[in-house]
């Protein structure tokens, strides 16, 4: 019988396994996807079927760090230099002095054969003509300065385009940075005082007050961004890094007192009876005792406020629109002209995702315990 | 070290009072144990004296200084929780050192003090360990450190061995009362259980509903309780209550107890004229004996009457015996396997210097 059972624990045990393995591998997919979109050329980006095996390069990446214009189309004009090159490779005299009759330039390639073929007729045309077609062309860019390119230059050029100057991106993220810690800081500092009060103090109307809280959290952002919008407006705090602090702490604190509460509620509050009676004041109390305690449960509520605070988009793109501006407004702002170019969306999402990723890694233990600690209520 | 005087303490949770106009006085070196069953207000009462509770009115004075309006650290005693209350993220020594930091001692006097009181309690190898690595006993003894370690004016224990085993509480009790005939220290301690009371107090104040039932010495409290509540609530088991009837026909007193009226208990006459004396009601009266004062015999004797043998509980150096004397139930502890077999008819009489007599409407001892 015991045998028949371990069996069957055996056997579910292998199904839980085999259910994460498949639910991690479902949900790696879309990360896997921006990844590899990061590194694929536009073709291959946009290929239809998607392209398994491709050859990697770093053109996405270069993208979203730069500002770009397309290149311009080859124009074509005989040039003293063209006439020099052409009687260098043996053209006759008599063709040259006709060929420095075309002196127009021509913005195709059509109309510089048939300028060619005029001047010269067509039996002599035949002849010369893709030599004369390969001297007069002006490329963009020029030869000589595509190999003076750095590596950078000459992948963007390859791709069609030329760097016009370095893309805000880094500020951005910069931004982002800032703003979403400062704000995690401020809402963890603020839910954990907050929630020691509720959780410690016998508050009148406690309930009404912590669910007034969590209403502050039940409004999508767009209902009430263009009342925002005229009220940061007013007092001048549109596109600041502090206006975005201010909005983020309080759409954060709401989910940070509620979080605190059920770790504070957690701690005996005999630990900080016994820190009064040995000669402490309620404050060095909950700073030595409770803060300590409550460590795991505030890095938890870091990592989530900091999540929220970092992927925010809506109340990003309204109010901000250079200096406070944060990554998730920009990247697809690199949407300019023509088509989306996926793989610098790719490459700028996949550096976005970076940062939050060294954070959470960093608190990953408390993490773990904290989600299953704050979870069970008395 | 202090006295500590409680007078007319009142303390309410909203409409309800769990304290009522409580008065204790408690004097210099005295170990005195608060008793009572759970919701008693007896840790609430421990709590004041701390200013872990503020109280509604009434005065708290310790040391003659009165406290109630101060917080509580400034009122210089000390708190053994019953979960001890380490600081989990502190080891040992750090735990036992943290009320000296609040006082700014200097690190090396502190090291000094904490070594001091460990080796009293026997804690010098655990010193290091973290709360999570400790026995319950490890425990208890650091928490009991930490009390210890600043000389406070007194001792509140809440419960301290709540949450220990029957064998370890046993030992600690010993340590606990040797640790305080060394300190000396002026000590509350709470507890609902009656053995650890008798055993270590000096005083016995037994509490129920908020109103302090009866205080004096363990002896005081058990032979002459002042009350059903204090006669039911000491001793194991607890003492039996009969209804009764009692008058003095010539020269002896008749005790008469159950519906029946023939089960009847005589003494000598002196018993009736001190319930006399005291105006008794005869509606309204109930004996009151411990199980080891009530006397069985095997074979039929003069003056007992019949009981039959109900329930046996064997416990090892003696026997409860559960015995059905007409409608009631009489428990009588005897010694081991004396009775044999439940069923048995046995002979049964009280001793007749420790019976109590209780009024059962009012409840107070007629202090015979």
């Amino acid at each position: 019988m015991a045998a028949v059972v371990s069996q069957r624990k055996k056997l579910a045990n292998r199904i839980m396994i085999a259910a994460v393995l498949v639910t991690t591998f479902i949900m790696l997919i879309p990360i896997y996807w921006i990844a590899t979109t990061s590194i694929k050329s536009f073709s291959d980006a946009v290929a239809v079927p998607p392209k398994i095996f491709f050859q990697p390069e770093m053109t996405g990446l270069v993208k979203v760090f730069t500002k770009r214009t397309q290149l311009r189309a080859p124009k074509y004009k005989i040039t003293d230099q063209t006439l020099e090159s052409l009687e260098a490779d043996g053209v006759p005299g008599d063709v040259l002095v006709e060929l420095a009759a075309v002196g127009k330039l021509y913005r195709t390639e059509s109309q510089f054969t048939d300028a060619v073929n005029e001047a010269l007729g067509p039996e002599r045309a035949t002849d010369y003509l893709a030599l004369v077609v390969r001297y007069a062309t002006i490329s963009d860019p020029t030869p000589e300065k595509y190999a003076d390119a750095r590596w950078y230059e000459k992948l963007i050029y390859d791709s069609g385009e030329k760097i016009l100057r370095a893309s805000p991106y880094p500020n951005r993220l910069w931004n982002s940075v800032l703003i979403s810690i400062v704000s995690t800081v401020l809402s963890v500092a603020m839910g954990t005082l907050t929630a020691y009060g509720f959780s410690r103090f016998r508050v009148k109307g406690e309930k009404d007050w912590l669910f007034f809280i969590l209403s502050t959290r039940m409004l999508p952002p767009l209902v009430i961004i263009v009342p925002l919008f005229l009220m940061y407006r007013a007092v001048g705090l549109i596109d600041t890094h502090l206006g975005l602090i201010i909005l983020y702490t309080a759409f954060n604190l709401s989910f940070s007192v509620w979080l605190m509460k059920g770790f504070i509620d957690e701690i005996p509050v005999e630990y900080e009876e016994a820190a009064m009676i040995d000669g402490y004041t309620r404050f060095e109390a909950f700073r030595k005792i409770v803060i300590p305690q409550s460590v795991t449960g505030m890095a938890a509520t870091a990592v989530f406020c900091f999540i929220t605070a970092w992927n925010e988009y809506a109340f990003a793109l309204v109010l901000t629109a250079r200096r406070a501006q944060t990554a998730p407004p920009f990247i697809p702002s690199q949407v300019g002209s023509g088509l989306p170019d996926w793989t610098a969306i790719a490459a700028g999402t996949v550096l976005f995702l970076i940062p939050v990723v060294i954070f959470t890694f960093m608190l990953r233990n408390h993490l773990l315990r904290g989600v299953t600690f704050g979870a069970i209520r008395k | 070290m202090a006295t500590i005087r409680l007078s007319n303490i009142v303390k309410r949770f909203g409409p309800l009072e769990v304290i009522k106009q409580l008065n204790l006085d408690i004097k210099d070196r005295e170990f005195v144990v608060l008793l009572g069953p759970s919701g008693c207000g007896k840790t609430t009462t421990l709590r004041a004296i701390a200013g872990l509770e503020e109280i509604d009115s009434g005065e708290i004075a310790i040391d003659g200084q009165e406290v109630q309006a101060l917080p509580a650290r400034d009122r210089d005693i000390a708190f053994v929780f019953q979960l001890f209350a380490l600081y989990p993220h502190l080891s040992a020594f750090d735990n036992i050192a943290f009320p000296l930091k609040a006082a700014g001692v200097a690190k090396n006097e502190i090291a000094a003090k904490v070594k001091e009181v460990a080796s009293v309690l026997r804690i010098g190898s655990i010193i290091d360990h973290m709360p999570s690595a400790m026995s319950g006993g490890d425990m208890q003894r650091v928490a009991m450190a930490r009390a210890l370690v600043r000389d406070p004016k007194a001792m509140l224990m809440d419960e301290p061995m709540g949450s220990l085993d029957a064998k370890l509480r046993e030992e600690l009790r010993t340590e606990l009362k040797h640790l305080h005939i060394e300190t000396g220290s002026t000590t509350v301690y709470v507890t609902h259980d009656q053995v650890e009371a008798m055993s270590m107090g000096d005083k016995i104040a037994v509490m129920d509903l908020g109103i302090l039932q009866q205080i004096g010495k363990p002896k005081e409290v058990y032979d002459n309780p002042a009350n059903v509540f204090v006669a039911q609530f000491i001793g194991s088991p607890v003492m039996n209550l009969v209804d009764c009837q009692c008058d003095g026909n010539g020269d002896v007193t008749h005790v008469v107890i159950g519906e029946r009226h023939v089960d009847r208990f005589e003494f000598s006459k002196a018993i009736y004229e001190k319930l006399k004396a005291k105006d008794f009601n005869q509606k309204s009266l109930a004996v009151g004996i411990r199980p080891e004062a009530v006397l069985v015999e095997r074979q039929p004797t003069n003056g007992y009457i019949k009981a039959e043998v109900d329930d046996i509980e064997p416990l090892g150096p003696y026997d409860i015996v559960d015995l059905k004397v007409g409608d009631d139930v009489m428990r009588a502890s005897t010694r081991s396997r004396y009775v044999e077999r439940e069923g048995q008819e046995v002979w049964i009489h009280l001793d007749e210097n420790r019976l109590h007599f209780f009024d059962t409407v009012s409840g107070e001892s007629l202090g015979i």
